[in-house]
């Protein structure tokens, strides 16, 4: 069954451009059209800030909060596949506590409210998951992660917890000895090792759902995409790829608590921890060679589009009508050629509730995709 | 801001506001409320409040809130004195002791290792605790510490050394809230309900 009627509903108050808006959104595709600067991005950014909790674009609040207000305000009903409805709301400003609300019931844990539909953003800067630091990389990872699995955000929080508080102790040698950064480490390893093993799991199905997909983008002369998992462990204790699942989780441990030993005494004289999933990455290839140093701009920005469709479609399956899915489409399409671009409107997922914001409705659109066009002004 | 009460209310209102969770329209409503008590309920809360630094010591044995040299519990003969129950704070023992099943003594922490808080070994209430067990009697050690990152640490570090000198060590149970429901567990709560599980006897 096709369930795209996600969002029936958003408003917005204080958000960015916006003092008052309201929006009646409709399922399948809702294009937001309208001249530069008037706010289409503001919208997908408010969608997904209320998904994931935080912006594709800032990490500032007082950035998200419109000029002379305080805070700002997010409030969308939801619905699920089965048709139950919720009620999500979230206030946030500057130096405030956040406040976010679930049916009108306060709601404490972010972890709680996350995730209520699962979202994906196509936005420009994507071809940073290309060519960008292993940072951006891990982002990624980290929040499609969490919405395959609902206990990973536990284990990531446990873990970057410990993590902080053993460099903490690393800069203060003369007050913590060993046997402080001990007890930290024992926990460091545990949950670091589920976060290792989680982001391993979801490279995995990832690659599949990539190679499959990848021919619609390359036509006859496909390039050999290649995506691996480059846990930051040092290399001579590594588990191999084949490795069980069920011994895997004692290899990582073993793995990461050796790689502490053996650069203990250089993390002293560093202050900082150097080794750990900190520094994994998803490694990706090219015809064979890594794709940052050997892809041209354009086979940069087409991988970066494929590692979003396909976790697009992953999420579907994740979902499996327990949840919407959502996604929000910015400004991705301008640099592809003609083919991909059909590509791209082909390989788009039906059963998700689309927004694509754009100056003018694009002439492409598939004819069985349902379209709303909203102007957007400020 | 220009202040539209006399002073003594203006002052009572700044006192109030460095109350826990007290703002500035809270600390003016229970400022004015004052003004309605009969003078004598005045003169006795501000006693009250007078008296706190003379009166209010903590025990010399386990930290606790008290106002003689020792707390009732460490003074009640009834008390099983070969288990000590450590906690971080000494607001937390009332808790425990509301329950009515914990019969031993205590010991307060005053804190906890927490590097990204500044708080070291050296903030704990250490020595005390390694005097009452070198005094000897004391067989079990439970620790009440929170469930969190900086708690398990410090458990665990803890653990280590009443371990070395072979006391018995457990720590609080972590997973579901009696009589809640399971559907409405979220994951990491479940995860250690799971892996603290005791076999059915």
């Amino acid at each position: 069954m096709v369930f795209s009627d996600v969002i029936p509903r958003l408003e917005l108050r204080s958000f960015r451009n916006y003092c008052r808006a309201e929006f009646t959104l409709a399922p399948g595709l809702n294009l937001l059209t309208g001249a530069n600067g008037t706010g289409k991005t503001n919208v997908l950014e408010a969608i997904y800030y209320l998904a994931v909790l935080r912006s594709f674009r800032t990490r500032q609040i007082r950035d998200l909060v419109a000029w002379g207000a305080e805070s700002f305000q997010i409030k969308a009903d939801v619905r699920r596949p089965d048709f139950s409805a919720a009620t999500l709301r979230l206030a946030a400003g500057f130096g405030r506590e956040r406040e976010i609300s679930l049916n009108s019931a306060p709601v404490g844990k972010g972890s709680e409210f996350i995730h209520q539909f699962l979202c994906t953003a196509f936005i420009p800067e994507d071809i940073e998951l290309a060519r960008g630091p292993s940072a951006e990389r891990r982002r990624f990872l980290d929040i499609l992660s969490s919405q395959l699995d609902g206990a990973y955000l536990h284990d990531l929080h446990q873990f970057a917890q410990a993590l902080k508080s053993r460099n903490a102790m690393l800069r203060q040698p003369q007050r913590f000895g060993r046997r402080e950064t001990g007890v930290f480490e024992t926990i460091l390893v545990r949950h670091g090792a589920a976060v290792m093993m989680r982001r391993r799991r979801t490279i995995r199905i990832l690659r599949q759902r990539v190679l499959e997909d990848a021919p619609a983008f390359h036509g006859e002369m496909p390039p050999r995409l290649e995506l691996a998992y480059d846990p930051g462990v040092v290399k001579a204790v590594r588990p191999g790829e084949e490795e069980e699942e069920q011994t895997l989780a004692a290899r990582y441990e073993t793995a990461l608590m050796e790689s502490l030993e053996a650069n203990r005494a250089r993390d002293e004289q560093e202050r900082l921890t150097t080794w750990g999933p900190q520094r994994d990455d998803l490694a990706l290839f090219i015809s064979g060679k890594p794709l940052a140093a050997f892809g041209s701009e354009g086979q940069c920005r087409t991988f970066a589009l494929l590692l979003r469709l396909s976790s697009a479609r992953l999420l579907l399956e994740a979902a499996a009508g327990r949840r919407g899915v959502v996604l929000l489409i910015d400004d991705v399409l301008g640099e592809l050629d003609a083919a991909r671009r059909a590509a791209f409107w082909r390989l788009l997922p039906r059963q998700a509730q689309l927004f694509f914001a754009c100056t003018a409705p694009p002439a492409e659109i598939p004819a069985d995709l349902a379209v709303t066009i909203h102007p957007v002004s400020p | 801001m220009a202040s539209n009460y006399p002073p003594v209310l203006e002052e009572l209102i700044v006192g109030l506001r460095r109350l826990p969770g007290v703002g500035a329209r809270t600390a003016e409503r229970l400022a004015l409320s004052f003004t309605g008590w009969p003078a004598d309920d005045l003169r006795n809360f501000g006693a009250l409040l007078a008296a706190i630094p003379e009166r209010l010591r903590f025990c010399t044995g386990c930290g606790n809130f008290a106002e003689a040299e020792t707390c009732p519990i460490c003074a009640d003969p009834h008390r099983q004195r070969d288990v000590i129950c450590i906690v971080e704070q000494a607001i937390q023992i009332p808790a425990i002791e509301k329950t009515g099943c914990y019969r031993g003594l205590y010991h307060v922490l005053g804190g906890r290792l927490e590097p990204l808080a500044d708080k070291g070994p050296e903030t704990l209430r250490l020595a005390e605790l390694r005097t009452r067990l070198a005094a000897g009697g004391v067989r079990e050690i439970i620790l009440a510490v929170s469930s969190d990152v900086e708690g398990e640490a410090t458990a665990a570090w803890l653990a280590h050394e009443f371990r070395a000198a072979g006391l018995s060590v457990s720590r609080l149970a972590a997973g579901l809230p009696v009589g809640a429901d399971l559907g409405y567990a979220d994951a990491a709560t479940l995860a250690a309900a799971l892996n603290s599980r005791r076999r059915l006897e």
